[in-house]
């Protein structure tokens, strides 16, 4: 695939649209799940993955092939949000809208559903730098050398932010179960 | 909490994610097994974990690629992001500019603070379209008999959200529903719904980037709403607050404005 990816990366830096199909053929997920995690709405993640494929094709001549095609890509989508972020600091995340249920059977409960939207609130009221290590790891399930070439920090400081997002997230946690 | 402890815990994340050597695994291990404090840190760090895998399932993403195509190919399209890179101070300053001017703008429509009435949601979109502004209520029944070609908006999202009144709008001749919902948190929702036809309604202003440059969205975030939510089709958008807005008293103080302003 990597062998196929620098042809087709090749070809982008020329300028060739049509080649770049091939890259959001193969990313278009990991993007928009990177986008949906960090952003406040369904249709806002929407917005910033479409946002993020045109910066990517600009950008993609920068690429020089050090890291993973993938690790470079997820830098890029990690960043873009954050700024995203940064950009629009007095907005509140639209809890409700971003409830999106693990599946909608007949097994499924009330309480789980419940529980999720919890989670879901509390998550999303994190800051938003350590939403993103959470997002790389406990999501998208990257190793600690993975996430510190993306956040370009040292993997030891991956794990100190890592305790602290989820000690926060557990606090959070915490908090609401006590208030339903 | 001793030094041992502080320095176990900076590894406990690690520890839960194998990413320790085998050396300090046992460490980690050994320290556990006789600190009375330590593994409830442990037990916290591996709820929000497990919970966060929880809420691993996502919606399934949009098929985009036909509108990026379009916008790759349109030379001279503005669709570049530039990460912020400006000195902080800048962003200070900027900030305290625009409080400034945003005061002085808004001095005049200052509303009841005491009760957090904010009597003037009407005229910034007002204010945004000068002329040819009809409002008036109307009932889920009528909507339907006008056939605005499209249904009222209902959240999809949980809890049950209750409808409190619906506004008409007539902007620049087209139709605007404009919904007013609290949900059970007494959370207020606001949403303007229009067809992806009439959203000429807002004139030329067809992005949201042109709607913020025009500052509608501006003024209902500052003033109202925490957030200001556009569809994918950037046909609708939703305004949401957290305050506990007396939405009778905004309707009543929009509909004084719209007469106002047809006087």
């Amino acid at each position: 695939m990597e062998h196929i990816l620098g042809e087709v990366i090749e070809r982008c830096r020329r300028g060739d649209v049509d080649a770049f199909e091939v890259i959001y053929r193969q990313y278009r997920d990991i993007v928009f799940r990177i986008c949906y995690r960090m952003a406040d709405s369904e249709d806002e993640a929407a917005d910033w993955s479409q946002e993020v494929f045109m910066h990517l094709f600009r950008k993609i001549g920068s690429f020089n092939g050090k890291a993973k095609f993938s690790t470079w890509l997820y830098r890029l989508v990690t960043n873009y949000c954050l700024d995203r972020i940064k950009t629009r600091k007095t907005e509140m995340p639209l809890e409700a809208a971003r409830y999106h249920p693990a599946g909608e059977g007949p097994a499924e409960t009330l309480f789980k559903r419940e529980r999720q939207h919890i989670i879901h609130q509390a998550f999303e009221h994190l800051d938003p730098g350590l939403r993103s290590v959470l997002v790389l790891k406990d999501m998208e399930g990257l190793s600690y050398t993975e996430i510190s070439q993306i956040l370009g920090i040292p993997e030891g400081s991956v794990g100190s932010r890592l305790n602290e997002a989820r000690k926060r997230l557990a606090k959070k946690l915490r908090a609401v179960s006590h208030e339903i | 909490m001793t030094n041992d402890c502080r320095a176990i815990r900076t590894n406990l994340s690690a520890y839960l994610d194998q990413e320790l050597t085998p050396e300090r695994v046992a460490r980690v291990e050994e320290h556990l097994r006789h600190c009375p404090t330590c593994p409830q840190e442990l037990d916290d760090l591996e709820i929000a974990r497990r919970a966060l895998h929880e809420i691993r399932a996502m919606p399934e993403g949009p098929e985009q690629w036909q509108h990026i195509y379009a916008k790759l190919q349109t030379p001279g399209r503005t669709w570049s992001w530039k990460p912020s890179l400006r000195p902080r101070w800048l962003a200070v300053a900027a900030s305290v500019v625009l409080v400034i001017l945003t005061s002085i703008f808004f001095w005049p429509l200052t509303g009841d603070r005491k009760t957090g009435v904010e009597p003037y949601l009407g005229l910034y979109l007002l204010a945004a379209n000068a002329s040819d502004v009809l409002s008036s209520e109307i009932s889920a029944d009528q909507v339907e008999a006008l056939n605005v070609n499209f249904p009222v908006y209902t959240p999809s999202a949980v809890g049950s959200w209750k409808r409190e009144r619906i506004y008409l709008h007539k902007l620049h001749g087209q139709p605007v529903l404009q919904v007013f919902y609290t949900n059970a948190a007494g959370q207020n929702y606001c949403v303007f719904q229009q067809s992806a036809q009439h959203f000429v309604d807002f004139g030329d202003r067809t992005t949201k980037e042109e709607l913020v440059q025009n500052n509608i969205c501006t003024k209902l975030s500052a003033r109202h709403f925490d957030l200001i939510s556009w569809s994918l089709d950037k046909t609708r958008f939703a305004a949401v607050s957290t305050q506990h807005l007396d939405l009778k008293g905004i309707a009543a103080d929009w509909m004084a404005q719209v007469v106002r302003g047809q006087d």
